[in-house]
């Protein structure tokens, strides 16, 4: 999958470690979800739709 | 220690280096149990049965303990965590399978007896190649 977490994370001004904290994960989940070597699992992803005020689609785009 | 060697705080939450650090102190506690409890046995230095019984069923409950730590570590992981954990177990598993009961062929052809001990630490070495390579995979 696709996902513009990056441009979020710069936009909130906040780091990987940052955001890893909010979210309850390692700063290497937030570093491979960035990358697209990882897709998160709903409860990840909804928790990322919350801190960044968005829809989960809005931030996340299938790969075609 | 444990915890920096094998969760370091970058592929870690605090919650996943905490249950490190539980699995650590079982797996301790079971390893010296287990020496402890081989030598006094096999030296028969403990003869007497209900207490040869006691030191089994004892290093039996320490290693449960520690499968029950691992199991929570499992369940309360970070999720990218939990991958790789499960990644490597199930490469670890598939590879100790393979090995112990294909090497029976090679003892037929003149090859050394396999101890189970011997099949446990593939597959426990299999475990850990695994998880390497499912972190290198997703870093």
């Amino acid at each position: 999958m696709k996902n513009n977490l990056r441009v979020l994370r710069a936009e909130h001004d906040l780091t990987q470690a940052a955001l890893a904290q909010r979210l309850g994960v390692s700063r290497q989940t937030v570093n491979a979800l960035e990358v697209g070597k990882y897709d998160p699992g709903l409860p990840l992803a909804f928790k990322i739709a919350e801190v960044f005020s968005q829809k989960i689609e809005d931030i996340f785009e299938p790969e075609h | 220690m444990f915890d920096q060697l094998t969760l370091p705080e970058d592929c870690a939450t605090a919650v996943d280096r905490k249950n490190g650090r539980r699995i650590a102190a079982w797996s301790m506690a079971w390893a010296l149990a287990f020496v402890a409890s081989t030598w006094l046995l096999r030296s028969e230095t403990v003869t007497n049965e209900p207490a040869s019984w006691m030191l089994a069923v004892g290093c039996l409950a320490l290693g449960a303990g520690g499968l029950l730590a691992f199991r929570r570590f499992l369940l309360e992981a970070d999720e990218l965590v939990r991958r790789i954990q499960l990644e490597g177990l199930a490469f670890g598993f598939g590879v100790g399978l393979l090995i112990a009961l294909s090497y029976q062929l090679f003892e037929f052809v003149g090859a050394p007896v396999l101890d189970v001990g011997e099949a446990v630490t593939i597959m426990i070495v299999g475990y850990v190649v695994g998880v390497l390579l499912a972190t290198r995979r997703y870093q």
